[in-house]
């Protein structure tokens, strides 16, 4: 087996209380798999993927991306993150979000990419207006565009189809499918597992912090 | 330097650079107001309520724009995903926010000298280091807000950084206050030690008065000040690389 996209080793987290949100946690993702993550509320997937994201700091265990140490800012250099129900400047416009965001992940053409990224995701109309007078779904597609707007090698997403109509949950899983066909890995934590059917080479599911079944 | 230019962006589009030129409408009446009731030197009473309505104006738009611009918030979470450290993520925003301060403190002397201008009262050079030293000053306040906000939510935090401001103004009587025995001594000089003297950079009377500063004590302030920044922003670094951001 190549490279591993996400290398996880008995990794745990508790928040103050204490609450044991993740409990020795094993996981791999190959370089260009996807990989579904499950699990009711509570069980621990969003606490995983911040994690992996950098944003949570684990009490024990590691995490690697493409071997880098989650804690380095190195490991975040392939790396593409949209939280669920994401938070974004209200006053900026998506592109000028996009472009940020691709130079600090030091990207040539950053204007480019940004367009690109915001014409895949059926954003082009919305791109100069301000993120705060966006619909819920289009929030959501520019917090995806802000996911692939540098081409990752690595997708994480929690949640992604959370307040898409019909179109935008079709337009989402087809660019998911594009990102897949590209080699890039995935690895999504959702409550729709038939939506990523046709994408999902695995599924695991999480319970009370611990993985239940891989 | 991408994240500096955010801050300003996003000081610019929040409105509050725009309170910098906007307050020439508070500062003419004022001062205006001032010169007429002065039973004499109405001029220097004019300058002086004119000085101080900038300063506070300057002081008030530091505690905000620090709270807000390096507060580890939600919609800061597409930045922080990046590849950067979350001690770059901090300097390069208060390198924004000094920035847009500096922007500010411009506006604002602006303000005052059409103000001025208006109502009549002549304005003497020495406002010039005045606003550098106001600059210095206001950056000093965010900094202070930007460090109790990585562990305080923002209004909480720039309630503290208020106080904390307040307290620097007091430099001069804790001596006073530790021979009142308000506080014990003990407690006056470590408050000395832990807080910046934000005296310091007071300018106004030299201004109202005409008196010729020092070119070497300005600089002085301003290396004062430079050193409790980088102090500050250091200590809001060590805070946010220990903080979860869920």
């Amino acid at each position: 087996m190549g490279e591993s996209a996400v290398s996880v080793r008995g990794l745990g987290k508790i928040w103050p209380g204490p609450v044991y949100a993740l409990r020795s946690v094993d996981l791999e993702v190959g370089a260009g798999e996807a990989v579904v993550l499950l699990g009711a509320n509570g069980s621990g997937k969003s606490t995983l993927l911040g994690v992996l994201a950098g944003l949570v700091r684990p009490s024990e265990g590691a995490a690697r991306l493409f071997g880098v140490p989650v804690e380095a800012p190195e490991s975040r250099a392939r790396l593409g993150y949209a939280p669920e129900t994401p938070a974004l400047p209200a006053r900026s416009t998506p592109h000028a979000l996009l472009v940020a965001a691709a130079r600090l992940s030091r990207c040539r053409e950053a204007a480019r990419r940004a367009t690109d990224a915001l014409n895949r995701l059926d954003l082009a109309d919305a791109a100069d207006r301000p993120i705060g007078t966006l619909s819920q779904g289009a929030r959501e597609r520019v917090a995806l565009a802000l996911a692939l707007v540098h081409g990752p090698d690595l997708i994480v997403l929690d949640e992604p189809l959370t307040g898409l109509d019909v179109d935008g949950r079709a337009r989402v899983v087809g660019v998911l499918r594009e990102e897949r066909a590209r080699g890039a890995a995935l690895l999504v934590a959702t409550h729709w597992p038939e939506a990523f059917a046709p994408l999902a080479d695995r599924y695991v599911t999480l319970r009370d912090g611990a993985v239940e079944s891989a | 330097m991408i994240l500096a230019a955010e801050v300003v962006r996003e000081a610019w589009r929040d409105r509050w650079l725009a309170i910098g030129p906007a307050s020439v409408l508070i500062l003419a009446p004022l001062m205006g107001v001032a010169r007429s009731l002065a039973l004499g030197g109405g001029d220097k009473a004019a300058l002086d309520l004119g000085l101080l309505t900038m300063w506070a104006l300057a002081v008030v738009l530091a505690l905000v724009i620090g709270v807000t611009a390096t507060a580890p918030r939600r919609d800061l979470v597409w930045a922080l995903v990046r590849p950067i450290s979350r001690t770059r993520f901090l300097c390069e925003r208060a390198l924004g926010v000094a920035a847009a301060l500096a922007l500010q403190v411009a506006a604002l002397t602006a303000a005052l000298l059409v103000a001025a201008l208006i109502v009549g009262v002549p304005v003497p050079f020495a406002v010039a280091p005045a606003a550098v030293l106001l600059w210095a000053e206001a950056c000093v306040v965010a900094a202070i807000a930007t460090a109790i906000a990585q562990a305080l939510p923002p209004v909480p935090a720039g309630l503290c950084a208020a106080v904390v401001a307040a307290v620097g103004h007091l430099a001069d009587e804790y001596a006073a206050v530790a021979a009142e025995g308000w506080v014990p001594e003990g407690v006056a000089r470590a408050l000395f030690l832990v807080v910046p003297d934000l005296d310091r950079f007071g300018a106004q009377a030299a201004v109202v008065h005409e008196v010729a500063g020092e070119p070497v004590q300005w600089a002085l302030a301003v290396g004062y000040g430079a050193a409790w920044c980088v102090a500050l922003v250091l200590l809001a670094t060590i805070a946010l690389a220990r903080r979860d951001l869920p």
